[in-house]
């Protein structure tokens, strides 16, 4: 490839080590996706299974991608362009791969956009714990839940409180959204380099101390639920309120019923007395009478959970009698109101109490761990073989062997109950579904240690309750995920990495120095991201918290009431939140460096006018994003048109251009200049044939499986649309800012003449 | 935790781990490469030898 001599360039900037430069692209790969996205995947996705996938992923698609980004931002940087759109004009004359290199501005930009806001989240959780502000929230997740809501702003849109001041994150974004301009003002070494040097080493240190905390938890005892233990915990007068308070909700409930009963049954008035008065039986009314029902039912529940949250605050304020007693908090199925209903029944019905009570002994004793999880999980296959032996159009192949399967299920449990003490023909009726739903949830819970909790994490499982590693690998689902983590843990596509390689010296290694950056990724994902949260989490809340977690649920709700659970949880909180502070920020300083670096290179901006530029562009981003906090709307759209599906289209402009516009060969050659390891030969045709076919087929699957709700989610809700037109506006822009780059290279006769490859 | 937990996790720790100390071994004990421009007066041709 003919090289013109940089010689006429401006001075330009390089890394001043090769620590520096590795520390500042695993800085921008090392995020809050390693730390809290990774273990919520890992955990809902088949356990340790994730983990093959997840390895096989790294090798054939985030290696590769990385080696090839290391490779053409470095081949950039030898002829003189600093921009990822630079090095695409300087390495492809082709007009299409061209205008992509638009999205390697947009990218990181609108990433950037909601990206801070996120930071400013953190920001917040670390001064509230420095300050003592968490410890009013008690032990309840559910009131770490309502914080994170009141803070974010999510219930409603706008930059207001309800007392009409600006939101307190409003203050938390301006102090990040200066720290970044200010170190993206100071320079690639002054600022980047020099912040990442001494934040990433503080940044595993600080998730080493957090992880040496969880691993050394002592053993918690395993709480009863709120039925048994509550008798004992509260005041013996609170307890007898609460009692006198359900039998009130509860009578409430039945008359509402029967009010809708009697609406629904136009014949069976005459039988239901508190239904005599009811005349208009419209659709309306039976509506109206619905709602009234669930209104009842709901505070039912509501008030057993809030019960449950008085006991944690009296516990934690030491009041008269609120005994030590390790209570169990209703989530899930038994927090609403058929499961709070069944454990009434267990209070009003000592005999049964007590039935259950034996049973629950009994399943303990007689049955393996995995025995009692199989149980747990038989009756939720039994409904899904159910519906496609009642579904008419079912194929016949498919009902065959959902009757052959449902046989054997029932056959298998029958066998399980029998060896636990019970009729082994147990009515499947309502009632007695749930007393079997609870009690297996009950029996379940696994001792609170950490092994169980690493267990958690790490033992394969698969959705029907298996533990066959196998037969977790067979769901396509656990493949996208692991496929997914990969890609966008690593940073690949996001032309970040492209922009940071292209300040390397010419010679300088990019085989060592991107396998290291990801290596450190890696470490920070899978050592530590893996080994804290989940097992955490478990030991203080048990499976009910952890389960179906999100990774804002599980950072900023289950973690914090992780916290709250642990001896000196206050310090380790704060240790925490700040690393992952610092975590955010090394990413988001690399999201504004390509912008930076095309402005100044497409328009000949100097620094002061590069950062004003772009900190006005972002900055509105920003405030797009904030004010439609509603369900997190703007962010969530921003994420998913640009942070996921744009990402994986510049990671196939990606491969392309290096597989395929340069030659897989050729580039691996180019790799190899300098290099401190010995790439191996296969990687060529890996990166030139399978990387981009396994690419593609992720891609395809993640649309088939999640494109459809935001597509809707744009047409239909008035903020995703919003945010949506604000993100093609910013891509007309940035489009348009690139084109005019391209003429301006051309105009100086920076076009290289002859591409050799 | 069952035996197969333990071995994944054992495992994916022991590769990960490897990895990182492999590759930051590496770069911290290669020497640092110096990108110089010879001149003319640095060039050993050799005909100054001793025979």
């Amino acid at each position: 490839m003919s090289e013109r001599p940089a010689l006429d360039q401006p001075s330009r900037e390089n890394w001043a080590s090769k620590i520096g430069v590795i520390l500042a692209v695993s800085g921008s790969a090392v995020g809050l996706g390693n730390f809290l996205r990774f273990p919520g995947q890992a955990a809902a996705n088949g356990g340790g299974a994730f983990m093959v996938p997840y390895f096989i992923s790294l090798l054939i698609l985030g290696i590769p991608l990385c080696w090839a980004e290391w490779t053409l931002g470095r081949q950039g940087g030898r002829l003189g362009f600093n921009s990822a759109p630079g090095v695409i004009y300087a390495l492809t004359k082709n007009p299409v791969i061209r205008v992509f290199g638009g999205l390697a501005i947009l990218i990181p930009v609108v990433i950037y956009m909601y990206y801070v806001y996120i930071e400013a989240w953190c920001l917040g959780y670390a001064y509230d714990y420095l300050v003592g502000n968490m410890r009013s929230l008690g032990l309840q997740i559910d009131a770490y839940a309502h914080h994170f809501e009141s803070f974010v702003g999510k219930d409603s849109n706008g930059l207001t409180q309800d007392d009409g001041g600006p939101c307190r994150v409003v203050y938390f974004l301006v102090i990040v959204f200066v720290i970044n301009f200010v170190l993206i003002y100071r320079g690639l070494t002054k600022g980047i380099e020099k912040f990442c040097k001494y934040a990433m080493p503080v940044l595993i240190v600080a998730a080493v101390v957090v992880l040496i905390r969880v691993l050394t938890l002592p053993q918690i005892p395993v709480p009863l639920p709120w039925q048994y233990s509550l008798a004992e915990a509260l005041p013996p007068e609170r307890w007898a309120a609460l009692q006198s308070e359900l039998r009130e909700l509860d009578a409430e409930v039945a008359v509402r019923a029967a009010a809708l009963g009697a609406l629904e049954r136009p014949n069976a008035e005459a039988a239901v007395p508190a239904a005599q008065g009811a005349e208009d039986r419209t659709e309306e009314a039976r509506a109206a009478a619905k709602t009234a029902l669930d209104e009842a039912q709901e505070a039912l529940a509501k008030t057993v959970v809030t019960a449950v949250g008085d006991y944690f605050r009296g516990f934690v304020r030491r009041d008269p009698g609120y005994a030590d007693v390790p209570v169990a908090a209703p989530y899930g199925y038994l927090a609403t109101y058929d499961g709070i209903r069944y454990a009434m029944r267990q209070l009003e019905d000592p005999v049964e109490a007590q039935a259950h009570r034996e049973w629950v002994r009994q399943m303990r004793a007689s049955l393996s761990r995995e025995q009692k999880w199989d149980l747990m999980h038989y009756e939720a296959r039994e409904l899904e073989l159910q519906s496609i032996i009642d579904d008419p159009e079912a194929n016949p192949d498919d009902h065959e062997k959902a009757l052959r399967e449902l046989a054997g299920k029932r056959t298998e449990r029958r066998t399980l109950l029998e060896r636990a003490g019970l009729p082994p023909d147990a009515a499947p009726s309502e009632g007695q579904e749930a007393f079997l739903r609870g009690a297996a949830a009950e029996v379940a819970e696994l001792d609170r240690t950490v092994t169980n909790g690493l267990g958690f994490m790490w033992n394969p499982f698969t959705a029907e309750g298996g533990r066959s590693i196998w037969t977790a690998l067979r769901n396509p689902q656990v493949w996208l995920a692991a496929s997914s983590q990969i890609f966008f843990s690593l940073s690949v596509g996001f032309g970040i990495i492209m922009t940071y390689s292209t300040y390397l010296r010419r010679n300088e290694d990019v085989a060592l120095s991107g396998l290291t950056a990801a290596s450190t990724n890696e470490f920070c994902e899978v050592c530590l991201g893996g080994l804290i949260t989940i097992p955490a989490a478990f030991i203080f809340l048990g499976m009910g918290a952890v389960q179906g977690a999100g990774t804002f649920d599980l950072g900023f709700y289950t973690t914090p009431t992780v916290f709250a659970h642990m001896a000196g949880g206050q310090f380790f909180g704060f240790i925490w939140f700040s690393m992952l502070l610092l975590a955010a920020i090394t990413s988001s300083l690399s999201m504004l460096q390509p912008a930076i670096a095309f402005l100044e290179e497409g328009f000949g901006l100097k620094r002061r006018g590069s950062v004003a530029v772009l900190g006005l562009l972002t900055a509105n981003g920003t405030l797009v994003v904030v004010y439609f906090s509603e369900g997190l709307a703007g962010l969530d759209t921003m994420d998913f048109w640009i942070g996921n599906l744009c990402i994986f289209v510049m990671a196939t402009v990606l491969v392309l251009l290096f597989a395929w516009v340069i030659g897989a060969k050729k580039g691996f050659q180019l790799a190899r200049e300098g290099s401190q390891l010995r790439i191996p030969g296969f990687f060529a045709f890996i990166i030139k044939y399978v990387s981009p076919l396994y690419l593609l087929v992720v891609f395809g699957f993640w649309l088939y499986y999640k494109a459809g709700d935001y597509i809707k989610s744009v047409l239909t809700n008035s903020a995703a649309t919003f945010t949506a037109v604000f993100v093609i506006l910013v891509m007309i822009f940035f489009g348009v800012m690139v084109r005019l780059a391209n003429v301006r290279w051309t105009a100086e006769g920076r076009e290289v003449q002859e591409i050799d490859t | 935790m069952t035996t197969a937990g333990w071995i994944l996790m054992i495992v994916s720790m022991g590769f990960v781990v490897g990895l990182f100390l492999f590759c930051f071994y590496r770069v911290l004990t290669t020497p640092k490469t110096e990108e110089h421009m010879h001149g003319p007066l640095d060039i050993d041709t050799g005909d100054i030898d001793e025979p």
